[in-house]
């Protein structure tokens, strides 16, 4: 179940705390889950407030920048995350400004979610009106530059130190989790991400291969809504998200294991990866073979492969991202399936292979 | 012909492109038996394999790896035994454009499924862009439901990059 966001009412009159008392039972009726906090109390996500009033504009004043204000004021409003209405606000209004911000906050908390971040990160906008809105991502370093150096086989089990704090897999995994829509841009390459249909929108076929090359920190990812999405993605090329983000689990990830998953879990390969269609490594055949044939843990299989453990858990993540992987695998089940005989004619295929070029 | 061991057998329904798979990856042409076709069969394409296609690998020793394809038609599937003996692994093409492309793939991995459980399969979706009669998903799912994990991959028959993938991925299943 989805946290629900925190709402402070913060020196509201009794018609504005009536009003927002309604908005938030019909965004909570809507499959928005919302709670309203005592009046006053400073701990919400959200803080509604009336800064026409002397202690509205203190709390104002003393409110986090990392927390979203919609400001209801005569007066024009304007700073971090500020979010100005002039009153009188109906209850149709509020109801339409706490949907359209809180579905952002919300998109923008899961990702923050998935990249270990905490919640403060989040950056919604600061102009003065509620159609301004957006909900950005501020960069980090790539994961390459993160990726560590290599270590002695009995290291490399060993959990690594916290993952890099964001990557494009992780947006891109959020954005299929999620079903939020992303716009992407690094300097005049974009893509539209559609994680509510599973799609990618692109000016030519390369682009998505240039973004996925970017370094991220020069990424420019703005979150974005299903009609923007339909809108700007007419007349654009289609590809599958799943494709995008196979390659980007596979080259960006980094070998950090995703936040919640154990080395020491026996899993199982649901499907194989479509190789034909995606990216591939000459390792990754070998990985879906020996997961295709009983569930095993990760370090089991990376012993069983003999691949460097980045390598075992670029693939996982990305399986995982894609939807190939069973989780739902006691330890006992665990090296007891699809076990038969393997051929003996190892030397004979290796050859083989060497002649296809794969070796 | 048929006593070679060192073989890999290329099976599908008439029309999935085994004969076009076999000529991507082999050194020389295939002998082809093709001859026209007769009634429904005529529907899907002008000649068909009655008998089987066969071509080879040669590899750096000198060995050979047999290719062999066994006629589309499911009346000849009394040859489907007699190929596979000692083969290495089977490749399986469906056609996409099938009207129950999902069941023909289960059709094949019920006929050859002695040869697959001592060997291995790999699976190649031909025609995936004619006709969305399933999705690689749905070919994934029926596997899963049968407790099988066999490679599925969209493949274009003509494409050698393609058909070397799909051989490669057999080649990891008996392998590993």
């Amino acid at each position: 179940m989805p946290k629900p966001l925190r709402i402070s009412p913060i020196a509201l009159d009794p018609t504005n705390r009536k009003v927002l008392k309604v908005a938030v039972g019909l965004i909570n009726d809507d499959g928005i889950a919302s709670l309203l906090l005592p009046d006053n109390s400073p701990h919400g996500h959200l803080l509604v407030i009336d800064a026409d009033t002397e202690a509205g504009q203190q709390a104002l004043e003393e409110s986090r920048d990392g927390q979203v204000k919609l400001v209801l004021s005569k007066k024009r409003r304007q700073g971090t995350n500020v979010i100005w209405q002039e009153p009188p606000v109906r209850v149709t209004d509020m109801q339409e400004l706490l949907t359209r911000i809180c579905l952002r906050m919300k998109a923008t908390f899961a990702t923050e979610e998935a990249m270990n971040e905490p919640a403060d990160t989040t950056e919604a906008a600061s102009a003065g009106s509620p159609e301004d809105t957006r909900a950005k991502i501020s960069h980090a370093e790539s994961t390459e530059a993160a990726a560590p150096p290599t270590k002695p086989a009995e290291a490399e089990d060993a959990p690594k130190p916290a993952a890099p704090s964001k990557s494009l897999f992780h947006i891109l995994l959020n954005a299929r989790q999620q079903k939020v829509c992303y716009q992407i841009r690094f300097n005049d390459t974009w893509l539209l991400i559609g994680g509510h249909n599973g799609t990618v929108a692109s000016k030519n076929e390369p682009d998505a291969k240039t973004v996925l090359s970017a370094p991220f920190k020069k990424l420019y990812i703005e979150q974005t809504d299903i009609v923007a999405f339909a809108k700007n993605a007419q007349e654009m090329n289609i590809s599958t998200l799943d494709s995008l983000l196979w390659q980007a689990g596979v080259e960006h990830s980094g070998g950090h294991l995703l936040d919640g998953h154990d080395m020491a879990q026996p899993v199982r390969l649901k499907a194989w990866p479509n190789f034909t269609r995606n990216g591939f490594r000459q390792s990754h055949f070998k990985l879906a073979a020996i997961m295709a044939r009983q569930p095993i843990s990760l370090k089991e299989l990376r012993k069983e492969a003999g691949v460097a453990r980045d390598e075992v858990v670029s693939f996982y993540n990305a399986a995982y991202a894609v939807g190939l992987i069973d989780r739902s695998v006691g330890a006992a089940d665990a090296g007891q399936l699809n076990s038969k005989p393997r051929t003996r004619r190892k030397g004979l295929l290796g050859m083989l292979a060497r002649k296809l070029g794969f070796r | 012909m048929f006593q070679a061991t060192d073989k890999i057998i290329f099976t599908g329904p008439v029309g999935a492109g085994k004969t076009s798979a076999i000529s991507a990856i082999s050194d020389e042409p295939p002998v082809r038996t093709d001859v026209a076709t007769t009634g429904s069969e005529r529907d899907i394409k002008g000649t068909t394999t009655v008998a089987m296609d066969y071509s080879y690998i040669q590899l750096e020793d000198g060995k050979r790896i047999h290719l062999y394809g066994t006629p589309g038609q499911e009346r000849f599937d009394f040859m489907w035994q007699i190929l596979t003996q000692g083969g290495l692994g089977l490749v399986l093409l469906v056609n996409n454009d099938h009207p129950e492309p999902v069941a023909q793939m289960e059709y094949y991995l019920d006929a050859f499924g002695d040869f697959i459980r001592d060997t291995g399969v790999v699976i190649g979706i031909t025609r995936m862009g004619v006709r969305d009669n399933a999705s690689i998903a749905d070919y994934q799912d029926r596997l899963f439901e049968r407790g099988q994990v066999f490679p599925v991959f969209e493949v274009d028959g003509r494409s050698s990059e393609d058909v070397r993938i799909l051989v490669n991925a057999l080649l990891a299943v008996l392998e590993n």
